[in-house]
């Protein structure tokens, strides 16, 4: 993890308190894998209730 | 000490436009790889990148995939990239398929790692990502064009990209807000459409009972409409069989269908009254009933002083025949007392409000009168202090007088007690020494004059010392009393006013006390007189209304009589015009039998086919699929509770992306325009700088936009567009070095892949100045830079030379479809 990322997630962590996990989460996820990374970290949350999203448009 | 790292050998195995292995060293310094397009300069500073963290740019921007960089002929491919401070990396790649298996391996710290350790440990060697190289360690040309020569959006663009702003940008633009939202409509669609679902699971117990019922329904309305025909047939055969039945009779018509209808009439009022009980109305016994209703309406008027409404219902005369007409009356007279009672409660609630503002008033006047007690309480030893000085010494005024008197006294007997001591010495002083002349006025002294002396000397020898004593000591009392009199005289003011405010407030609150008792009595009145008409209302309306049902039963009663003997004329009508009533009558019975079977029919059809659509329309919601509707409303609960957590999470980046942008712009602010000093060796400049402005863009959202500007000798500033070429660079390096530099890692190198492609000697020129001179300044140990252009290969020797700086050229040939390095090359 390189500096500016230790910065991103230090300032996420103060803005969004209880978001904070998942936001982070989501940037790590963007990092390693881009929108796919993201649509992961998503559906990992949406499979609680059964559902998911796909690739399409946003 | 942190040790940097420089890249000292890169070996190349079958690695894309590559066969075979290759080998180059590098030097601290610049390095120039050279080479015309296509010989594979790219491919090195791909081979470096992809060393260093297992994937490179175009792979990450899908321009290409991993297994292209194997050489086209070979099934795999190798790239070693050995370090100064002892950093070997080694990634093998192998064919597999359509992509390929990475074997990499690293040699940190005399620690070999392998597989998935190695990227972290690399990370943690050189303290910089992937995305970190990309953004201030390998330049391309992309890099330099956007600083010097872009828009200012583009610029901006690029400098966030720099920033790492741009991830944050990306990552907001990947959430997948819309799908989410589709998600939601269609489950709120869901839901709306099984708002019955809940209904129908708590009617037949489960989805599945509700499923059985549709096809129970189905077989029932099938059944239902087969009963519906032959009903309807056998109903119409009918009606055809009375039409022929009546054609034989001339003139017949009008009189049938006059007894058929007062028949059914009758039969209707006799179903009515049987069922609400009716067997005998007579009109004595209702008039009766009114009689007593209009006597103690009368005596309840009177008693509301409603004497008016009173007089009038009093006087109303109840016969037989206008039992409808005074019924309405003494209702009408009844609807007053009605009136009344509202308006009472009106009353009620008005004196309500009274009572609460008054309770309010006194509350605060009982605070205040505390108040005023508390404070007479705390002020009353002042008082009975003052008071008792008063008693002992009189009003201040006396006392003031005595003291002025008591001091002029003093004044006096001092003066006087001072003189005596004077004479007094003087004379003693004759006597002591014998004086023969007076030593004031120089008289001779006689034996008698000495005589007189010692007399008066033993005369003057009594002192008045006591009674001064005793004139100071009451001075000081009465002063210190006075002084006492006037500490304590705003007090005692005080009390006094506070004495009468606190009669006052104690009259106002005793009068407040009085309405209140007053008000709660009218009250306590008022609500004993609603309670009163409230009792004598209910049971006085249920009374007429049962009256008013009587009266409508008694004119259906006397109708029914009527029809009765209208029926009976009706009928010997008929029989005298030749009709079997009989067979007749009994027709009609089957007629109306049909007719209400039919109703009854349809209306079971209806109702039927309404539960059925109502039934299919839910369950269709469902998709005949077992979903719960609570399972669906958990569902979107979640989906409406996590698409909010992305909103914020939108915004929370939007307010990260500024933070991170005000922290990147505080730390190289201060470095760009040190950086800038050092590579520009003219004084018309004196400095640089970066701003930014945020501006909402509306739909497009927030931008930044950021200014380069050098400055002047003076200060004044100059942005970028109105530079020179030679200057422009400047500016941009330093910029990029200043991001170098603010970073905390560990490289010490800078990777320029084809930097400044296209661009007239001047820039050239200066450009290679500017490398050999941050080399020179120690701003980066070693530069690896390629070029297709052989000038600027001369300018930087040149510049390298001129600034006795380490340089070497790495030349690579391209034969044929063969790559050859040419290490060392001049």
């Amino acid at each position: 993890m390189g500096e500016l990322d230790e910065l991103i997630i230090r300032f996420l962590r103060e803005k969004l308190s209880q978001d904070a996990e998942l936001a982070i989460r989501l940037y790590m996820a963007y990092k390693e894998g881009g929108r796919k990374g993201v649509l992961r970290v998503i559906n990992e949350e949406l499979s609680k209730v059964g559902v998911e999203v796909g690739e399409g448009e946003g | 000490m942190r040790v940097r790292v420089r890249i000292n050998e890169l070996v190349i195995r079958d690695f894309r436009g590559f066969r075979g292995e290759h080998r180059m060293v590098f030097s601290d310094g610049i390095n120039i790889i050279h080479g015309p397009v296509g010989a594979g300069k790219t491919s090195i500073v791909q081979a470096i990148e992809y060393a260093l963290y297992g994937t490179q740019l175009e792979v990450k921007e899908r321009v290409s995939k991993l297994a292209d960089l194997i050489n086209e002929d070979a099934n795999a491919s190798l790239v070693r990239l050995i370090l100064t401070d002892g950093i070997e990396i080694t990634r093998e790649l192998r064919r597999a398929g359509e992509t390929a298996r990475e074997s990499p391996s690293a040699l940190i710290n005399g620690t070999r790692y392998k597989g998935d350790d190695v990227n972290p440990k690399v990370i943690e060697a050189l303290g910089v990502d992937d995305d970190d190289f990309e953004r201030f360690v390998l330049v391309t040309h992309r890099t330099l064009e956007a600083l010097v020569y872009g828009s200012v959006s583009r610029r901006s663009i690029f400098i966030d990209k720099l920033f790492g702003l741009e991830i944050l940008d990306n990552l907001n633009k990947s959430l997948p807000m819309t799908q989410l939202e589709e998600l939601i409509n269609r489950l709120r669609q869901r839901l709306a459409s099984i708002k019955e679902l809940p209904e129908i699971i708590a009617k037949y117990g489960s989805i599945e009972r509700a499923k059985d019922k549709v096809r129970e329904l189905r077989e029932e309305i099938d059944k239902l409409r087969r009963e519906e025909e032959e009903l309807s047939n056998t109903y119409n055969e009918l009606l055809k069989k009375r039409e022929e039945l009546l054609k034989g009779f001339k003139g017949v018509e009008e009189v049938y269908s006059n007894y058929i209808a007062t028949r059914l009439r009758r039969e209707n009022l006799e179903q009515e009254l049987e069922k609400a009980g009716v067997r005998e109305v007579n009109e004595t016994s209702i008039r009766l009933r009114l009689e007593r209703l209009r006597d103690s309406l009368v005596e309840k008027l009177e008693e509301f002083a409603l004497i008016k409404e009173a007089d009038e219902v009093g006087k109303l005369v109840i016969t037989n025949e206008n039992l409808a007409d005074a019924a309405e009356s003494i209702y009408k007279a009844f609807e007053e007392l009605t009136k009344l009672k509202d308006k009472l409660i009106e009353d009620r609630e008005y004196l309500n409000n009274v009572r609460n503002d008054l309770e309010i008033q006194s509350e605060s006047l009982k605070a205040s009168l505390r108040e005023l007690e508390s404070r007479l309480s705390q002020e009353e030893p002042r008082v009975r202090e003052y008071r008792e000085l008063i008693g002992k010494y009189g009003e201040p005024i006396k006392v003031r007088r005595d003291i002025e008197e008591l001091r002029s006294r003093l004044d006096k007997l001092s003066s006087e007690e001072s003189f005596r001591m004077s004479l007094l010495n003087v004379l003693q002083y004759i006597i002591n020494n014998h004086e023969e002349k007076c030593p004031i006025c120089g008289k001779p002294l006689s034996e008698e004059d000495y005589e007189n002396i010692k007399r008066r000397i033993e005369e003057l020898s009594k002192g008045r010392s006591n009674e001064i004593e005793e004139l100071r000591n009451k001075l000081t009392e009465l002063e210190k009393a006075l002084t006492s009199m006037e500490a304590l005289i705003p007090i005692v003011n005080d009390y006094d006013a506070t004495i009468e405010r606190a009669r006052d407030v104690r009259s106002r609150f005793e009068a407040v006390m009085s309405k209140l008792e007053t008000i709660e009595k009218s009250i306590r009145d008022i609500d004993r007189r609603i309670q009163m008409l409230t009792r004598f209302i209910d049971e006085f309306r249920a009374e007429i209304d049962d009256v008013d049902r009587a009266i409508s039963y008694l004119r259906k009663y006397r109708e029914l009589e009527s029809l009765r003997k209208q029926e009976e004329e009706f009928r010997q009508r008929l029989s005298d015009l030749g009709i079997d009533i009989r067979a007749v009558t009994s027709m009609e019975d089957q007629i109306k039998y049909l007719d209400e079977r039919l109703n009854q029919v349809r209306a079971r059809l209806s109702d039927d086919s309404a539960e059925l659509s109502r039934l299919e329309l839910a369950l269709s919601s469902l998709g005949f699929d077992k979903e719960d509707p609570s399972v669906l409303r958990r569902r979107l609960d979640f989906l409406e509770d996590f698409y909010n957590r992305l909103v914020r999470i939108r915004a929370g980046i939007r307010e990260v992306q500024a933070r991170v942008r005000d922290e990147m712009i505080r730390v190289i602010r201060d470095n760009v325009g040190s950086i800038f000093k050092s590579l520009y060796p003219y004084n018309d400049l004196e400095g640089a700088g970066i701003e930014v402005t945020v501006r909402d863009r509306g739909v497009v959202g927030v931008v930044s936009e950021y200014t380069l500007y050098a400055i002047r000798p003076g200060g004044r500033k100059v942005t970028i567009s109105r530079l020179s070429d030679g200057q422009r660079l400047t500016i941009a390096l330093s910029f990029l070095l200043s991001v170098y530099r603010a970073t905390n890692h560990n490289i010490d190198f800078l990777l320029m892949d084809e930097p400044i492609p296209y661009v007239d000697a001047n820039i050239r020129r200066a450009f290679a100045s500017l490398l050999a001179r941050f080399i020179g300044e120690g701003l980066v140990g070693q530069v690896i830079i390629t070029t297709q252009s052989e000038d600027l290969v001369n300018d930087i020797i040149n510049a390298a030379r001129e600034a006795n700086v380490k340089y070497s050229i790495i030349r690579l040939v391209k034969e044929g479809n063969e790559r050859r390095i040419v290490q060392g090359a001049n």
